[in-house]
């Protein structure tokens, strides 16, 4: 999955009498969508009567809503929402954020609690601000229930239910390996590799993708603007952006996945591919204690030698494809 | 060049001394940059700017991102000679323009006096370009912008110790200071020309005769009832902005216009009794000893003693009263905030000579 620069908002609104849920779901890229998405499945699943979302909880290849922060005024004023549902870390949610605090909405964050430690990447500072910002905080595990109370948020704010992320992948895993998409590209599966780009490489990761399509197949998925760029890279397939599906068929059939992407982080933990991270940290920490996750970083001889090599994998505790379902119970229950 | 004071001259706690507090700050300390989100920061800017100029350690510059300018008008009114720089943004833009604004000067700290959108926003575009962030304000709001803030501030200066107490288990000792309210400073500056205005005159009503409403916030319907109310039974001044500047005023209530600092404190002093959803409102009440009964989530516990907290139905209730209560006497609310504010910038943020 790419997170394409696209903006989204997801107006989830009940009709059904005897629910209390009444969500606006803010999803600011394609991977926020992918998280929410089994959040709306479950909710349709309640009963809950959601606008603007696809049939079936299934991610979106585009999205047809890009709103600019006064369409999303004007849908917080209009629908009132009882709770506004945060997913992801960009400046578009930040400000979809604040635009919901200044009204007086209660957020309720998805994915709360990561932290890299750089304080220097503005992700990360964002993170802290909309983990404020929320008045509940569901956390994919123990891991960042306990960071968000040493923070000193209160115990009361915090809910365990665990990634969405895997609630996708085990949604879908199964349509996406009969597409046979690697056989399109005349590849087998475990015979390549795949890189997951969502921001425009740097030179030295574009000249580290090269040495990899010298020595072994490479599909290259990114965004369309950076397709220029990535030529450098030699014998390399170059794709993207994806319909999500196919991107899974891909990710699920490949021997090692080089990404930036945080999704991409916890999709090939799920699916039990071996993940090289583009970056110098990651908030994504379960994926590096627990799951298929190694810290690369962007030096170019370091992706060079990347050698996809035997993963054990830990299973992580509320990882079962149900965080979706207990996000909407709450929502439902207590919203 | 250097300064012509040491920042031991403006201690404001009984912290022992370290060598910084006896060094000597040279002239180009950098920027210091203000934020003005709303037109009741203007006040407290002011008074910070006046002291920081007069300490001489930083150039300063006040970015007034408040609804059509509010800032500049009061900031020359209060003779805080510093500069101002108007950003408009968009909300999805206005992140962008503040690290814009950053990223063109040698900003050593920016400054926020509130919890509200524009602080946050400012808070966060200085974090990002590694420039320190100063929270000048109460306990911590229980509002989400209110929280973040305090979470990317380097320094925050209290208004009083209770809060400083609050802040210090949450955050290291050290960043943690009381410096009083700025905003008292101008009340202290402003009383004997707001005396000698005698505003009320304007309007035709007697001192400790009438009901002065300053409103700020959204408006309330329960509210809004109650000042019809209250207009029936007594004279009543409004002082409506924000929200309420759109209101339609009961029958007998009469509209204060633009007026300015001067002029609003010396309406305020003179009223036998003050309503307001401001937190800005009911310090200056305290601050000048008129009875004063807030509403509204806004409800801050400015000062203590003349300040009542009252639902917006009870509004019609409240009477003007002669009797006067006294000005409370709140620790660090002497006037000297700004000097306070101007010292803890120096020790934390300015370039040192020794000896």
């Amino acid at each position: 999955m790419v997170a394409a620069p696209l903006s989204g908002v997801l107006a989830l609104t009940s009709t059904a009498p005897d629910s209390k849920a009444a969500a606006l779901a803010l999803s600011v890229t394609r991977s926020a969508i992918v998280r929410l998405a089994p959040v709306a499945a479950a909710l349709a699943e309640l009963g809950v009567t959601q606008a603007g979302w696809a049939p079936h909880g299934r991610p979106p290849r585009t999205l047809s809503l890009a709103p600019a922060p006064e369409q999303i005024a004007h849908e917080l004023d209009e629908r009132r929402p009882s709770v506004v549902l945060c997913a992801g870390d960009g400046d578009a949610v930040v400000t979809a954020a604040r635009l919901s605090s200044a009204r007086g909405l209660p957020i309720a964050r998805i994915g709360a609690g990561l932290r890299s430690g750089d304080f220097t990447d503005p992700l990360e500072l964002n993170r802290i601000v909309l983990d404020e910002l929320a008045d509940v905080l569901f956390v994919d595990g123990e891991g960042a229930a306990e960071t968000l109370r040493d923070e000193g948020f209160p115990a009361a704010a915090i809910a365990c239910v665990g990634s969405t992320i895997p609630d996708a992948v085990l949604r879908w895993r199964a349509t996406a390996e009969r597409r046979r998409v690697a056989a399109g590209f005349g590849l087998e599966r475990g015979e390549y590799m795949l890189a997951a780009l969502s921001r425009s490489p740097s030179d030295a990761v574009v000249d580290g993708l090269a040495a990899v399509a010298r020595r072994r197949a490479l599909v290259v998925c990114a965004a369309a603007h950076d397709h220029a760029a990535l030529e450098r890279a030699g014998g390399a397939i170059v794709v993207g952006p994806l319909d999500y599906v196919d991107f899974l068929a891909l990710e699920a059939s490949a021997a090692a996945v080089l990404t930036d992407s945080s999704a991409v982080q916890e999709e090939t933990t799920v699916l039990g591919v071996p993940c090289f991270t583009l970056a110098a940290g990651s908030e994504r920490t379960l994926t590096l204690t627990h799951g298929t996750n190694t810290l690369l970083g962007e030096d170019a001889a370091d992706i060079a030698l990347v050698d996809p090599g035997p993963v054990e994998v830990a299973p992580i505790a509320h990882w079962d494809g149900a965080a979706g379902r207990r996000i909407a119970a709450w929502l439902v229950g207590d919203a | 060049m250097t300064t012509r004071m040491t920042l031991l001259s403006c201690r404001g706690d009984e912290r022992p001394a370290d060598w910084r507090e006896v060094a000597t700050p040279h002239a180009d300390g950098g920027r210091i940059v203000h934020v003005g989100g709303e037109c009741d920061d203007a006040p407290r800017i002011a008074a910070a700017a006046i002291a920081i100029d007069t300490a001489g350690v930083f150039e300063q510059l006040v970015v007034d991102a408040a609804p059509e300018s509010a800032c500049a008008p009061v900031l020359a009114e209060l003779g805080a000679g510093v500069a101002v720089r108007r950003l408009v943004a968009r909300p999805a833009d206005a992140l962008g323009a503040f690290e814009a604004e950053l990223s063109a000067s040698s900003c050593v700290a920016v400054v926020v006096y509130a919890d509200h959108d524009v602080a946050l926003v400012a808070a966060l575009a200085a974090a990002r370009r590694g420039v320190a962030v100063v929270r000048v304000g109460g306990a911590v709001a229980a509002s989400g912008p209110g929280r973040a803030i305090a979470r990317l501030a380097d320094l925050h200066l209290m208004f009083g110790e209770p809060d400083a107490e609050a802040m210090r288990a949450r955050r290291p000792h050290g960043r943690v200071r009381v410096i009083g309210n700025p905003l008292v400073d101008v009340v202290r500056r402003c009383a004997r020309d707001a005396g000698e205005r005698a505003e009320r005159r304007r309007y035709g009503v007697s001192p400790r005769g009438y009901v002065l409403a300053q409103l700020t916030g959204v408006p309330e319907p329960r509210a809004v009832a109650a000042l019809a109310r209250l207009a029936e039974r007594t004279p009543l001044l409004v002082d409506a902005s924000g929200g309420w500047a759109g209101i339609a005023l009961p029958p007998r209530a009469r509209r204060v216009g633009a007026h300015g600092v001067v002029a609003r404190l010396s309406l305020a002093r003179t009223a036998g009794a003050i309503v307001t959803d401001s937190p800005r409102a009911q310090e200056e009440a305290a601050a000048i000893g008129v009875r004063c009964h807030s509403f509204g989530a806004a409800a801050a516990a400015a000062g203590g003693a003349t300040i009542r907290r009252t639902s917006p139905g009870e509004l019609g209730g409240v009477l003007p009263r002669g009797n006067a209560p006294t000005p409370c006497a709140v620790p660090y609310w002497d006037g000297h905030a700004g000097a306070r504010l101007a010292a803890a910038l120096g020790v934390s943020y300015a370039r040192l000579r020794l000896g």
